[in-house]
C-alpha cells in the first residue's frame, strides 16, 4: 500500500507549489490511472512515489517505508519501479539482457539470482529473441518493454508509468498496453499509470483526476467520464464511446448515458433495436 | 550524403565465433598493451617482419574479414605517409635526391618506412580488440585491470560506467546528429560550401542544438539510472562473468616472451 498524506511539493518557495495538500492511497494491485492537464502536477506526483522528487511537506510512505529516510529510499524504489515517457533515455546498458540485469544488479543480488530473475523477466515479456540486441536496433515499442522487464526484474510491487505510449505508433502502444494487462492480472502488480489518451483511462480500476496539484475527482471509469462538461472544464478530452454514448444520450436515448464499455454499448444498441 | 551513423563505426565489434573472441577482455587489453611497448623497443628488420607476421596471423585467426581492418586503417594511412615522407626530408644522413632545398636520405626513408610500419601495425592490432570484444566485456574487463588501483584513488567503476554509457550513446546520437544537418540543410544551411572557415561556422547550429539535447538526456537518464536503485559501484554485483581460462594465461606469457625477443633483438643489431 502507498499511502500519502497531505503531501506539498514546489521546486521553489517563491512560487505556487505543484502539489499541495494531497492525500490519496494506493492499493496494492490495483490499476490507478492519473489524469489531468499539462502542469496539473501529475508527472510530479509520479516521481514523488519513488522518492526521485522528494515531499516539501507530508510524507510517502510505501509498505511502511517513506521516501524521507535516505536509508529507505532504495528499498522505496526497488519496490516501486518507474517506466518514462522517452524509451530511448531510460535504456542504459548495451544489449536487451544486460538492460533488465542492470536494476538487480545496483541491488546487489547474487549472481545465480540476477540470472534466474533475468531470464523470467525475458520469457514473460516474450524478449528472448532480442535479447542480445542493442537498444539502436530497437522499436521504441520494445525499448519500453524491457522497461517493463527491468521492473519485473527487480521484483517490483508497484509498476509508475509516466505516459509510456506517448512517443509509440498505436500497434507498440497495443503491445505495451498487454504486457501491462499481464503483470496486472496474472502477477497482481499495481500499476499507476498517467496519461493523457482517454481511450487508455478506461482501462482503469480507478481514476483520479488533477487540477492545480490537487485531486479534483476521484471515481471508476464510469463515475469519471459520466460528467463530460466538468471533464471538459479541466482540459481533458473524452474517450470516443463517451462521445457516442452522450450524443445518444442527448438526442433522447437515455438508456446510453454513461456507457464507457463496447460490449455493452452492443447490447444497449441491440435492445433498442 | 553519408550519413554519420554509418561513417563512424570504426573498430565496432564485429561479432563472430573465433578464438580470439573467446579470449578474455583482461588478457587481450594486458596483451595489446605490451605489443604496443614491444612495438617500439623493436629497431630491426628481423623484428618488425616478426610483428607483421604476428599481426597479421591474428588478424586471419579473428575471423574478422580485411575489411572491417581496412575502415579502421583508412585515416591512418595519412598520418603514416605524412611520417614517411616528413622523416624522408628531415633525417640526417646519405642523400639520395637534392634539390638543394630540400633534400632526401636513404637511411630517413629506411627510418620513416619503419615508423610508418609500426604506426599501420600498432592501429591493425589495437582495432583488433575492439572488433573482437564486445563493449561489455571490454568495460568489464577494464574495470577488472583497474580494481587493484582503487587504494591510491583510481575511479574504476565509474571509468567504466562512462565508457560503457558512451558506447550505449554513439550510435544513437549519430543518429540524432543525422536528423539536426537535416532539418537545417531544410531551412537552407549547407556545410558543404564556402572556405573553410565558413564551412566551420555553419557547423554551430548543427552543434549546439545536439549538445542542448545530449544534456536533456544526460539528465533523464540519471533519472533513469536513479529510479532502478544505482548508486555507485559499492555493493553492486555483476551477473555476467568471463572466466580467466589457460588459454588467457598462455596468451599473456606469450607476449611477454614476445617482449623479451624484441629487448633481445635490439642488443643484436
Amino acid at each position: 500500500m502507498i499511502e500519502i498524506s497531505k503531501l506539498g511539493f514546489s521546486y521553489d518557495k517563491q512560487q505556487a507549489p505543484i502539489i499541495s495538500g494531497l492525500d490519496l492511497t494506493i492499493r496494492e494491485g490495483e490499476w490507478l490511472t492519473v489524469l489531468g492537464r499539462n502542469g496539473s502536477g501529475k508527472s510530479t506526483l509520479a516521481r514523488l512515489l519513488n522518492g526521485l522528487l522528494l515531499p516539501s511537506a507530508g510524507q510517502v510512505c510505501v509498505d511502511g517505508l517513506t521516501t524521507l529516510e535516505p536509508d529507505q529510499l532504495w528499498r522505496v524504489r526497488e519496490k516501486v519501479a518507474f517506466v518514462f515517457q522517452n524509451p530511448e533515455n531510460q535504456f542504459i546498458a548495451t544489449s536487451v539482457e544486460d538492460d533488465i540485469a542492470f536494476g538487480p544488479e545496483n541491488l546487489g543480488y547474487p549472481r545465480e539470482e540476477i540470472i534466474q530473475r533475468v531470464e523470467r523477466a525475458l520469457e514473460l515479456m516474450n524478449l528472448q529473441p532480442i535479447r542480445s540486441k542493442a537498444p539502436h536496433l530497437l522499436s521504441g515499442g520494445e525499448k519500453q518493454r524491457v522497461a517493463i522487464a527491468g521492473a519485473l526484474a527487480m521484483a517490483s510491487r508497484y509498476l509508475v508509468l509516466d505516459e509510456p505510449t506517448s512517443m509509440l505508433d498505436p500497434q507498440m502502444r497495443r503491445a505495451v498496453l498487454e504486457s501491462l494487462h499481464f503483470l496486472h492480472r496474472e502477477l497482481g502488480m499495481a500499476i499507476i499509470y498517467i496519461t493523457n489518451i482517454m481511450e487508455e483511462a478506461l482501462l482503469a480500476e480507478r481514476i483520479i483526476v488533477l487540477d492545480q496539484g490537487r485531486i479534483a475527482r476521484e471515481g471508476t471509469p464510469v463515475e469519471i467520464f459520466a460528467d463530460q462538461q466538468w471533464l471538459l472544464s479541466m482540459g481533458l478530452d473524452l474517450p470516443q464511446i463517451s462521445r457516442l454514448s452522450g450524443m445518444l444520450d442527448q438526442a433522447g436515448y437515455h438508456q446510453f448515458a454513461g456507457i464507457v464499455d463496447f460490449q455493452q454499448l452492443l447490447e444497449t444498441i441491440l435492445c433498442a433495436k | 550524403m553519408a550519413l554519420f551513423k554509418e561513417r563512424l563505426l570504426i573498430g565496432q565489434y564485429y561479432p563472430a565465433d573465433s578464438p580470439i573472441h573467446r579470449l578474455n577482455a583482461k588478457a587481450k587489453i594486458l596483451a595489446t598493451l605490451i605489443y604496443m611497448i614491444a612495438i617500439f623497443v623493436v629497431n630491426n628488420w628481423y623484428g618488425w617482419g616478426a610483428m607483421t607476421v604476428l599481426t597479421v596471423a591474428a588478424v586471419v585467426t579473428s575471423r574478422v574479414p580485411f575489411s572491417a581492418v581496412w575502415r579502421g586503417l583508412k585515416i591512418i594511412i595519412f598520418f603514416a605517409l605524412l611520417t614517411l615522407v616528413l622523416n624522408s626530408f628531415v633525417y640526417p644522413g646519405e642523400q639520395v635526391w637534392d634539390w638543394g632545398f630540400a633534400s632526401v636520405s636513404l637511411e630517413g626513408f629506411i627510418y620513416g618506412l619503419a615508423m610508418a610500419l609500426r604506426l599501420l601495425l600498432l592501429v591493425i592490432f589495437a582495432s583488433l580488440l575492439t572488433l573482437t570484444t564486445a563493449p561489455i566485456a571490454l568495460t568489464d574487463g577494464l574495470e577488472g585491470l583497474l580494481k587493484p588501483f582503487r587504494r591510491i584513488g583510481v575511479p574504476a567503476h565509474e571509468i567504466a560506467m562512462v565508457m560503457s554509457i558512451a558506447l550505449r550513446f554513439i550510435p544513437t546520437i549519430l543518429e540524432e546528429f543525422d536528423r539536426i544537418i537535416l532539418a537545417q540543410r531544410a531551412r537552407g544551411a549547407s556545410v558543404s560550401q564556402g572556405n573553410l572557415l565558413k564551412r566551420i561556422r555553419a557547423l554551430i547550429p548543427m552543434l549546439v542544438p545536439l549538445f542542448v539535447s545530449a544534456f536533456h538526456r544526460a539528465e533523464e537518464m540519471a533519472d533513469a539510472m536513479e529510479a532502478k536503485c544505482y548508486h555507485g559501484g559499492a555493493g553492486r554485483t555483476k551477473w555476467k562473468i568471463t572466466p580467466w581460462r589457460p588459454c588467457d594465461t598462455l596468451l599473456l606469457l606469450l607476449f611477454i616472451l614476445l617482449l623479451a625477443a624484441a629487448i633481445f633483438s635490439r642488443s643484436l643489431a
